[in-house]
């Protein structure tokens, strides 16, 4: 399992499925100007284990966070931010695996939608949270 | 192995819950250790590091407060290994950074606690191998 492959079928399954959500979206590590709505994608973690004493195989886990931030207009209510929080959050329901090339991504629980909050005086920013495991096959 | 029967029930039920509440210390513990480390903030030339706590004055760190079943245990950088050492199973450890800015850098990519939070059920499996061995 490679890390690249990880975090490409996290974005794809989120660059693909854009329907009802912000066109714009913030990936990491690029370049990146637009006015909000738009989306910013962060990952953090990624931390192996081996349930196999040999190491090495089907035994190899990868366990990582994808936070996906709605950034709307501040001072316009909170309910685009939340309703499109609420679309992200559909999007990895609890049980999806996503195929890589040697394993899988898995959603083991319910991402989290965590309360908004201002930032820079004119973004209003609702993060969703996203925690993964990828599993060797 | 040692063999149990039902006379030896307690005996039994005793040593797992000693098993269960030092995985669960340990655990925490080597967590919190790992991903409460400090880096430099942006106002000391510094960049995001996921998994870290953004240090420039330093108040965001030492604005940790760790709490025991909704109780304060302490305040400061070190404040959780106060609710660890308190900890009995059954008990809830409560965590906390109470800066004003503190969500905000968390989730400007900084990340530091759901990050410790995805790291938990490893460390656990590497506590539980090592407590298997030492925990008589």
């Amino acid at each position: 399992m490679e890390e690249e492959d990880i975090e490409n079928a996290l974005k794809g399954r989120l660059g693909n499925n854009l329907t009802g959500l912000p066109s714009s979206v913030a990936w990491p590590n690029q370049d990146f100007d637009d006015d909000p709505p738009y989306l910013e994608v962060q990952f953090s973690g990624g931390f192996s284990n081996n349930t196999r004493l040999k190491g090495g195989g089907s035994g190899e886990r990868v366990n990582g966070v994808m936070n996906v931030m709605v950034v709307t207009q501040q001072g316009v209510s909170t309910g685009a931010g939340n309703n499109y929080a609420g679309i992200v959050k559909s999007l990895f329901p609890m049980g999806l695996s996503l195929s890589i090339t040697g394993g899988s991504v898995n959603i083991l629980q319910p991402p989290s939608i965590r309360k908004g909050f201002e930032d820079d005086g004119n973004l209003w920013k609702v993060p969703v949270i996203v925690q993964y495991e990828a599993k060797a096959s | 192995m040692a063999k149990y029967t039902l006379g030896t029930l307690d005996e039994w039920a005793k040593k797992c819950e000693r098993r269960l509440e030092a995985v669960v210390k340990q655990t925490t513990n080597n967590v919190v250790v790992k991903h409460t480390q400090t880096a430099p903030g942006k106002t000391r030339g510094g960049s995001v590091i996921p998994g870290r706590i953004p240090k420039d004055t330093g108040f965001l760190a030492a604005s940790q407060m760790s709490t025991l079943n909704g109780s304060t245990m302490g305040e400061g950088e070190d404040s959780y290994v106060i609710a660890i050492v308190s900890f009995e199973i059954g008990d809830t450890i409560g965590l906390g950074w109470t800066a004003e800015y503190a969500r905000k850098l968390h989730y400007d990519g900084w990340l530091w606690v759901d990050t410790l939070v995805s790291d938990w059920n490893n460390e656990a499996e590497r506590v539980i191998r090592q407590v298997r061995e030492t925990v008589g």
